[in-house]
């Protein structure tokens, strides 16, 4: 009798747990509005016009990091440290960066300044490349539209991005700019109005992405892209 | 990719040691004290609540909306391997431990998109007394831990901590020439990494429902 009585207050309890579980609704914590993340594109008519890119929900996508040594030199463990940072911010899996050695599938290429390169630079990809870092994409001619940037080597492509980064030996320095940059990797085009972001285009970043950050991060993700990826790689 | 998942699994290798020493205490204990030992394979399904949720706002500018967005796991098969020992007729005590790789998703704005996938590898102790009115049938509590390892999944990776993991069910003997058992369990955990809270999203708790059919694949008498 005592026995069953003790199963029936067990059983109960598994029950009052797997209700209290149901019914849970724990306070979601509130971010920070979203600064803007569209890129500023100029027409023919001198008038800006604002475009979001961002890649589909859910992708990985694969960034060739040109380093020396492969794999285990600076620019590849900031790389991994970005990896991380962008992963933290993303928690709905809306997107995540990897390094590939695979150049085919890259769609982004990071770089010493100082290196050769494995694309060559057509003149509708050039831009300023000032400061301390720098990510370039390339527009198709009507500029609706980003194109994949040509190979040195004449290979298909498939690369959007173009990162450089100048060398430094301030391992911290490098770590926030390669956050940085990777954050216009996936596709914050713009720069935080706020110097405490790591978004922000000044000098004196923070070690990470804030929430400010993470909270456009994930509204950009939410916002639909009026800035396509061209299907077919045209020739130089 | 395989190299990291490996390198994942070996993450929690006190839990699969301990169950071990486990089975080998309770073997050696039955052998002297004569208690009947059931080892069952289980095989079956689970489906999980989500384990974080947040809201994206889209600027008034563009959209003007706030969505709300879920990530989890989504339902998949379970296997685990069970050691009972029952010490009294009314009362057996039973040591689990299994494991489920599941896909996880988010969700958002009527849409959903792959967030990589994950191993979920749980340990439990706990307890089974036969449901006198009805033959063949028990209840089961217990309770223990579950691990979601992962190196795809942004939100697991580094964290994914959970707490104390409770579980209640009930188990049914199958009519046939087949002695097996079929179980419906619901497990309960808190989950909340720091890197949820820092990251804007929630969980607070996850409820795990499971359907297993259990087989015995030995025991002593
Ligand atoms: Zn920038």
């Amino acid at each position: 009798m005592n026995r069953r009585r003790g199963t029936g207050s067990m059983w109960r309890m598994a029950v009052v747990a797997a209700l209290a579980a149901a019914c849970d609704s724990a306070t979601i914590p509130a971010l920070p509005g979203p600064y803007d993340f569209r890129l500023a594109i100029y027409g023919a008519d001198g008038r800006a016009r604002q475009r979001t890119f961002h890649w589909d929900r859910g992708a990985v996508v694969p960034v060739y990091v040109d380093d020396e040594p492969v794999g285990a030199g600076a620019l590849s463990q900031a790389f991994r440290r970005a990896v991380r940072a962008w992963g933290a911010a993303a928690v709905f899996g809306e997107v995540r960066l990897r390094e590939t050695t695979d150049l085919g599938e890259a769609r982004a290429v990071l770089r010493w300044h100082d290196a050769t390169g494995v694309l060559s630079t057509p003149m509708t990809c050039l831009g300023p490349v000032t400061g301390a870092a720098s990510t370039l994409g390339c527009l198709n001619d009507p500029r609706d539209a980003l194109r994949t940037w040509p190979r040195r080597d004449g290979e298909p492509s498939q690369v959007i991005y173009r990162v450089v980064i100048r060398r430094t030996d301030d391992r911290e320095l490098l770590d926030r700019l390669v956050i940085h940059e990777m954050g216009h990797v996936l596709g914050i085009l713009s720069h935080s109005p706020n110097p405490s972001d790591i978004m922000w285009a000044g000098p004196d970043l923070p070690p990470a992405p804030t929430a400010r950050d993470r909270s456009t991060l994930r509204s950009l993700y939410q916002t639909p892209v009026d800035l396509p990826v061209e299907s077919a790689s045209p020739g130089e | 990719m395989t190299g990291v998942r490996v390198q994942d699994l070996a993450r929690g290798p006190g839990y699969g040691g301990l169950l071990h020493l486990v089975l080998m205490a309770l073997s050696a204990a039955s052998a002297g004290a004569q208690i009947p030992l059931t080892v069952e394979v289980r095989a079956g399904g689970v489906y999980s609540t989500p384990f974080a949720r947040g809201i994206a706002v889209v600027p008034a500018e563009l959209e003007a909306v706030a969505r709300d967005l879920v990530v989890g796991p989504r339902p998949a098969p379970v296997a685990e391997l069970a050691l009972a020992a029952r010490l009294d007729p009314s009362f057996a005590l039973e040591f689990r431990s299994g494991a489920s790789i599941a896909d996880v998703a988010g969700e958002g704005g009527g849409d959903s998109w792959p967030a990589g996938r994950m191993t979920a590898v749980h340990i439990l102790g706990g307890v089974r007394f036969p449901l006198s009115p009805l033959p063949g049938a028990d209840v089961r509590a217990g309770a223990g831990k579950v691990l979601y390892l992962s190196s795809e999944v942004n939100l697991l990776e580094g964290s994914g901590q959970t707490g104390v993991l409770l579980s209640g069910g009930f188990g049914y003997r199958l009519p046939g020439p087949v002695p097996a058992i079929g179980v419906a369990e619901a497990q309960w955990h808190e989950f909340d990494p720091a890197a949820l809270a820092e990251a804007g999203a929630a969980a607070g708790a996850v409820t795990r429902f499971l359907a297993w059919l259990a087989l015995p694949v030995g025991g002593t008498p």
